[in-house]
């Protein structure tokens, strides 16, 4: 096999890619009158985060930076995020907001492990985090889901759930109008532009950041609200994630506390403004509270990002090896952030004792049939892993460290306007590597077997937006492939097996490289203007004036 | 855990007092206090000790707290046990104010160990509050700047929420709705099924 430096999904990434694309497209019934498929974590962090949306979002973090590694085959990622948005529109998304009306009538009777999460003295008569309490004083019953003044935890992920499929596909399919499930099912109509000016609007106005349940403002919804629409920024051109650096200074002054040696003494976990409580985990463990959002923290602000990471690790002993390696809390989901945020930040001391353990206890392994898929399943004796859970895990492996960030602060648009792979009959077939060499006029494109059960049998897969198919060549496996034809002035198709494979692709697309307007790849008609490999502020405001035509952007 | 630097026998009664007190005045706390038993909703023993020698336990269950000394023995319950390498250290680090904070940095150094469920101790603490009425957690005197705290007509956004009269309970014609909320993790561990956290 030719060498090469550029990146490529391992063998967990593949698998986990398997298992995500299973649970996409498996049609399940997300209505009032159905269930999610149990493959859904409905369980993982609760009660806060046990709901069937936060696999959604959670599921969707992978799939930009899968986009980065293979930015020239994104059909596949296309199709998950179409799917986990489409479910997201459901009654099953927004269970919460619309069914738990009222106060929570079981509040004395939480257990000891979700007490922890009330302040300490509303405990026995305080609506645990998660019980959204739609309906109560003084805010009404708000049937919306989106348009309210709390539930900033469904429209803030939501948006940025939104963001990733178009910054995977390039389509504007949700940035028309589609309807939500609200109140006794009424429908609302919503688009991806709308849900952003709405976050962005409300938040100008709300320094201290909107409410998830009622009445409850947390960091953690603020900050993946905030990173939606550094996104929505991103493939739009926009600037509306100002306001949340207008918050993070309001945080410094009111969500956090200091020492007199100016360490962080806590950090609010959420705020009640009508109960005047700010709630933190006790002492040290407050830091648990600083870990829980800094992922989201980082790509927006790196400083604030990397104070919160570091005072957290440094109370929880994580980054000293000589200190005991304890799971204070025993959620999976601290930990994994730690590893997570660890590799953002260069923290390799920490990254590989948090990493060790969880190779450890985390139960890493390949599942199902032939053993295609992989994820975590935590020790829970479950069919399934924890979608929510296991995401995080492989957004702590895939691509090179900063993928998280880059995300967010060095948009990859210019993929869409380069030659691209489509038709291929994933999951058949898959594709670890798909990169195009801009200085060498070359795409390089690996393929696998993704179900074993079909491998060899015969596939064809296409490559669009090739400037010149008279000049194109192909080695596949070092020798010369003759296995393709042209299809087009500008697309060709190679015919292959389900197997893995190494193809060099000759196509004369390099730095400055012009393509016919006509043969722009997949959803992209609309990016007519932007046919030559720009830069990314290029792309973004040309997607955005192509695509909208409302006056938010 | 073998004690590497036992306390001598005074301190080790004064621990085995404090304990002892603490737990006849939660006792006491669950007797009259609603709140305090408002709290109390599960099996749950949490153990305190150190590696010289002294130990006590609190059973709570449903709406009950009992203390008792020595180690626990029932294994069939879900329990923190948390061990000190010596009463001294105990002591100090269980009355001052941060205890939790102590508890932690004796766990990181090695100069404490804990079986079970830690967190449990973020739920225990403020039960001993009852007793030792220091280091509580209230709320501020003064809610924070800008709070939003009653919805508004003139906010930019409002014309895009739908605002409807105060409810108090799920619509009971929406039986579907009612029946899938029921299946939810959140409620079904309220109602007291054992649902797995993690």
């Amino acid at each position: 096999m030719m060498t090469n430096s550029f990146p490529r999904l391992d063998d967990r990434a593949r698998g986990w890619l398997r298992f995500i694309w299973d649970k996409a497209t498996t049609q399940d019934d997300w209505s009032v009158n159905g269930e999610p498929h149990p493959w859904w974590d409905r369980h993982s962090t609760p009660p806060m985060c046990s709901l069937a949306r936060f696999d959604l979002h959670e599921t969707g973090y992978v799939l930009p930076v899968m986009s980065d590694v293979t930015p020239a085959w994104r059909e596949c990622y296309t199709t998950i995020a179409d799917e986990l948005v489409q479910r997201h529109t459901t009654f099953q998304a927004v269970i919460d907001w619309i069914t738990m009306i009222g106060h929570d009538p079981n509040r004395d009777r939480y257990p000891p492990e979700w007490q922890v999460y009330l302040p300490e003295h509303l405990r026995g008569r305080y609506d645990a985090p998660g019980w959204t309490g739609n309906g109560i004083e003084p805010w009404g019953l708000q049937p919306d889901p989106i348009g309210a003044d709390g539930a900033l935890f469904i429209r803030g992920f939501f948006n940025l759930l939104l963001g990733f499929h178009r910054y995977v596909s390039g389509d504007d399919k949700w940035c028309k109008p589609f309807k939500m499930v609200g109140y006794q099912e009424r429908l609302f109509e919503w688009d991806h532009h709308r849900i952003a000016s709405f976050i962005h609007e409300q938040w100008l106005e709300r320094p201290q950041g909107a409410q998830c349940e009622n009445t409850k403002i947390w960091p953690f919804c603020i900050s993946g609200a905030g990173l939606g629409l550094k996104l929505y920024d991103g493939v739009y051109g926009t600037n509306k994630h100002v306001v949340y650096d207008t918050w993070i200074e309001y945080a410094r002054d009111n969500y956090m506390g200091f020492d007199k040696k100016g360490n962080l003494d806590w950090f609010a976990f959420y705020y009640d403004p009508i109960e005047r409580a700010p709630f933190t985990l006790r002492d040290d463990l407050s830091a648990y509270c600083c870990i829980a959002i800094t992922l989201y923290v980082l790509p927006m602000n790196r400083e604030f990002g990397t104070f919160l990471y570091e005072m957290a690790v440094r109370k929880l002993g994580w980054n000293d090896p000589r200190k005991a390696l304890l799971q204070l809390h025993p959620d999976p989901r601290w930990l994994t952030l730690g590893i997570v945020c660890a590799r953002e930040v260069g923290d390799h001391v920490t990254e590989n004792r948090l990493r060790e353990l969880a190779e450890a206890s985390f139960e890493p392994r390949f599942f199902g049939e032939d053993n295609d898929r992989f994820g975590w399943f935590f020790g829970n004796g479950e069919l399934w892993p924890r979608g929510q859970l296991a995401s995080l895990m492989i957004l702590s492996e895939l691509g090179e460290p900063g993928s998280w960030l880059k995300v967010f602060n060095e948009p990859n648009l210019a993929k869409f306007s380069e030659p691209t792979v489509s038709g291929v009959d994933y999951p058949a077939l898959g594709i670890s590597q798909c990169w195009n060499d801009l200085d060498a006029g070359v795409l390089w494109v690996e393929t696998y077997c993704a179900t074993t059960s079909k491998r060899g049998e015969a596939t064809a897969w296409q490559i669009s937006g090739i400037p010149d198919t008279a000049e194109v060549r192909v080695i596949a496996d070092e020798e010369e492939f003759t296995g393709w034809v042209a299809t087009g002035a500008n697309s060709i198709e190679i015919r292959s097996d389900v197997n893995t494979h190494q193809f060099r692709i000759e196509t004369g697309f390099r730095h400055g490289s012009k393509v016919a307007a006509s043969f722009a790849t997949e959803a992209q008609s609309q990016e007519s203007a932007i046919i030559s490999a720009p830069d990314s502020a290029t792309v973004a405001s040309a997607l955005a004036s192509a695509s909208c035509g409302s006056s938010c952007c | 855990m073998q004690s590497r630097n036992p306390s001598g026998w005074l301190v080790r009664c004064l621990f085995k007092v404090a304990l002892w007190i603490l737990g006849k005045g939660m006792e006491l706390a669950c007797r009259f206090s609603t709140s305090f038993r408002g709290q109390l909703t599960r099996d749950v023993i949490i153990q305190v000790g150190s590696a010289d020698g002294v130990s006590q336990y609190y059973v709570c269950g449903p709406r009950t707290l009992k203390s008792y000394s020595g180690p626990s023995t029932d294994p069939s319950i879900k329990t923190l046990a948390l061990t000190f390498d010596n009463a001294w250290l105990a002591l100090v680090t269980l009355l001052l104010p941060g205890a939790c904070g102590g508890i932690n940095r004796a766990l990181l150094d090695h100069k404490a160990v804990y079986e079970g469920n830690a967190v449990l101790l973020l739920w225990f603490w403020p039960l001993t509050r009852y007793v030792l009425p220091y280091d509580k957690v209230r709320p501020l005197r003064q809610a924070l700047p800008d709070g939003y705290i009653a919805p508004s007509d003139d906010v930019k956004v409002a014309s895009q929420i739908t605002r409807e009269p105060v409810a108090t309970e799920l619509d009971p014609t929406w039986k579907l709705a009612r029946e899938r909320r029921s299946q939810m993790a959140m409620l079904r561990e309220a109602n007291g099924e054992d649902v797995p956290f993690w």
